[in-house]
């Protein structure tokens, strides 16, 4: 490290306004050069850690998984929507787990049914058919006072959106739906 | 903008620490052991930035442990590098460490005023040693879980609390579940919180100080410094003799003395931070470098019962290990705990036993002289561990097999490959005896053939290997089936 200060006093620094604001050629010059440096190891670390950090807003959508739901003649039996509650196992960042949902499952005549993910589209709380009381047929959501009649349109409270409805096939007389879960909160149904 | 900074500053009062770090100059005369510093510091920054993301990632159970380290190795975008940058990185703050520490006891630079600096310096060292250790049992894998059975095995020897040293470590007679939260625990609370203290009284006195001048500049004077300029007050420099006034300088002669070579000496920003830059960058080079070249190699999952693994430790641990063999069993302990303890007091402790004024090496020959030997006794058995233990810990048919190739031969076990296949001259004949598979087909058909059987033969009957398996695993497993030779059955002489 050479030395271009001039001297002066022992301990007092350097007087000079040009010196010790930075301003010399020197300093400018050493100043870019530190910039550039800590600039290279800012994107070079920078990018693994940004990306490392944001990785899984960019994961793609898990797969629906289909369950079975139970015998369509069960299902038949009465007009009213039943709830069905099943396990499904899912990956979960370096473990498998397993987790409880439910769907709704609701006859609509002639062998046809509507089938609802279980989550109220407000903020994910279970919602249940009433069949007595102040909500009496409708879905009511205890959370927030969410309404749906039994085709899933809102009737009154916050929910954004209808009911989402599951997709679904039957076979061999079992009703099945692709479970997939939904953004909540939003007015359109996005799969997560 | 200006008001603005105004206003800030006239309630933080930011400019002046902001002067008083930056705007301070350091005497003349420095040279690239000055560096060392902060590199080091900027190391320790990269451990702390990469350790943090790893832990938003990692889980501190046997269960889940190496799962997790897998999951950012191969799941998480970059995760390989950010656990290859904190791998090297551990060993390049190692390096870095020692390196600052010699050449400071080398300079002189724990003599007074300067011996707290050097003091909590050695007790950083400590602390960062603390981290390798804790640090490598954290991925579970082989290496992890047996050395550090070895490693916390060691105070067991102890006379009295000995078996109690092991326990608490462990945090119960095995190696275990609590072992590894308590790690996990020093690794990322404990140590950390330390480590910040430390820092930051290390770096307030290396600023109230100010770094010590080199010392045959400090001793020569100022006078003719500067390209032959004359000295405009030479009587504030005379040219020192320690050999004959030994004795360190009073307070005011040295303060006097300081600020006359600090004076002519640049300024920390941004002269010394752009010397110390071009160091870092090279460190920061060398990191990436081993990161994508080298990366971090694929160890076994920890398997307590697995008898046939030779654990070693972490290279900067080796002189340890070698000099355990040196120490019969009942004096072990001495060996491995009292030594490295007492030597870590005496370093703690140098500035006490080295008062003298004179800094030059040259004229400190008991200094230097043990400085050298300490140095070349660590290096010669770091160089002694690594000759007579090579490393790798299991020879099979004359081969040495490589982690890699361990790796596979774990996953065949785990995987039950035996069910149907003779592999090593154990194992069904439902599917054809792998034995001497190298001599048939090769190691990109072997491999082929496991990740998708049918694609290579319609009629085969075997099940695909990934999932669940990656590609890593089938090409460890291939790699260890290269190594068996077809006569295994023979050689094994019908013993199954």
């Amino acid at each position: 490290m050479d030395n271009q200060n001039t001297p002066d006093g022992p301990g007092s620094g350097n007087a000079c306004g040009a010196e010790e604001s930075g301003t010399t050629p020197r300093r400018v010059f050493l100043g870019y050069m530190i910039a550039t440096a800590g600039t290279f190891i800012g994107i070079v670390a920078g990018l693994p850690i940004v990306g490392y950090i944001v990785s899984p807003l960019f994961a793609k959508p898990k797969d629906g998984t289909w369950v079975s739901l139970g015998k369509v003649d069960e299902f038949s039996k009465s007009n009213d929507p039943q709830m069905v509650q099943f396990t499904l196992t899912q990956e979960d960042g370096w473990t498998e787990v397993k987790q409880a949902r439910t769907a709704w499952v609701v006859p609509q005549g002639g062998g046809n049914f509507t089938v609802f993910n279980g989550q109220c589209t407000h903020l994910g709380c279970a919602y249940t058919w009433q069949t007595q009381g102040e909500y009496a047929g409708t879905f009511h959501c205890p959370c927030h006072d969410g309404v749906y009649d039994r085709n899933g349109r809102v009737l009154s409270g916050p929910p954004p959106r209808p009911l989402d409805t599951l997709q679904i096939k039957i076979e061999n007389g079992q009703l099945n739906a692709l479970y997939e879960d939904f953004h909540l909160g939003i007015p359109t149904k996005v799969v997560i | 903008m200006e008001r603005i900074g105004n206003w800030l500053d006239e309630r933080l009062g930011l400019a002046r620490v902001w002067r008083t770090i930056f705007h301070r100059h350091v005497p003349v005369g420095l040279n690239w052991m000055y560096t060392l510093g902060a590199a080091t510091l900027f190391v320790i920054a990269l451990q702390v930035t990469t350790g943090i993301l790893l832990a938003l990632n990692y889980s501190d159970s046997p269960d889940h442990a190496y799962d997790s380290v897998l999951y950012i190795t191969n799941s998480i975008p970059f995760g390989w590098i950010i656990r290859s940058l904190h791998h090297w990185g551990a060993s390049a703050l190692v390096v870095l460490l020692v390196l600052h520490m010699v050449t400071a006891f080398g300079l002189g630079a724990y003599k007074a005023p300067r011996e707290a600096t050097w003091m909590v310096g050695v007790l950083l060292l400590v602390i960062c040693l603390g981290f390798g250790f804790t640090g490598y049992l954290l991925p579970w894998d082989q290496k992890a879980y047996w050395a550090t059975t070895v490693g916390t095995n060691i105070p067991g020897a102890a006379p009295l609390i000995g078996a109690w040293l092991v326990e608490l470590l462990r945090g119960g007679t095995e190696v275990g579940t609590v072992t590894l939260a308590r790690f996990y625990a020093a690794h990322v609370l404990i140590f950390p919180a330390i480590l910040a203290f430390l820092l930051f009284v290390h770096l307030a006195l290396v600023i109230w100080h100010g770094v010590s001048v080199p010392p045959v500049l400090w001793f020569k004077g100022l006078r003719g410094w500067n390209k032959g300029q004359l000295d405009h007050d030479p009587d504030v420099t005379p040219a020192l003799d320690p050999l004959v006034t030994p004795k360190p300088l009073d307070a005011e002669q040295y303060h006097k003395r300081y600020a006359a070579f600090k004076a002519r000496g640049p300024r920390f920003w941004p002269e010394v931070i752009g010397d110390d830059t071009k160091f870092m960058l090279l460190v920061f080079i060398v990191l990436i470098g081993l990161t994508v070249v080298l990366g971090v190699s694929s160890e076994a999952r920890a398997d307590p019962t697995d008898t046939a693994y030779i654990p070693r430790p972490e290279w900067y641990f080796m002189f340890l290990f070698q000099l355990l063999k040196y120490f019969p069993g009942s004096v072990e302990w001495l060996g491995v705990l009292v030594l490295p303890g007492l030597a870590i007091a005496v370093l703690f402790l140098v500035p006490f036993f080295s008062r003298g004024e004179e800094r030059r090496l040259r004229y400190r020959p008991i200094g230097g002289g043990i400085m050298a030997v300490v140095l070349v006794g660590i290096v010669g058995l770091t160089v002694q561990a690594f000759v007579t233990t090579p490393p790798t810990v299991l020879v099979e048919h004359g081969v040495a097999l490589t982690s890699q190739q361990l790796l596979g031969r774990q996953l065949i076990d785990q995987q039950g490959c035996r069910s149907c296949h003779i592999i090593n001259g154990q194992g069904e004949t439902k599917g054809p005896s792998l034995d001497g598979i190298g001599q048939r087909l090769t190691a990109a058909d072997i491999h082929f053939y496991m990740e998708n059987p049918k694609a290579y033969n319609p009629a085969a009957s075997m099940t695909p290997l990934i999932p669940p398996l990656s590609h890593e695993d089938v090409e460890a497993i291939t790699q260890y089936l290269l190594t068996l030779p077809p006569d295994t059955t023979q050689a094994k002489g019908g013993s199954n």
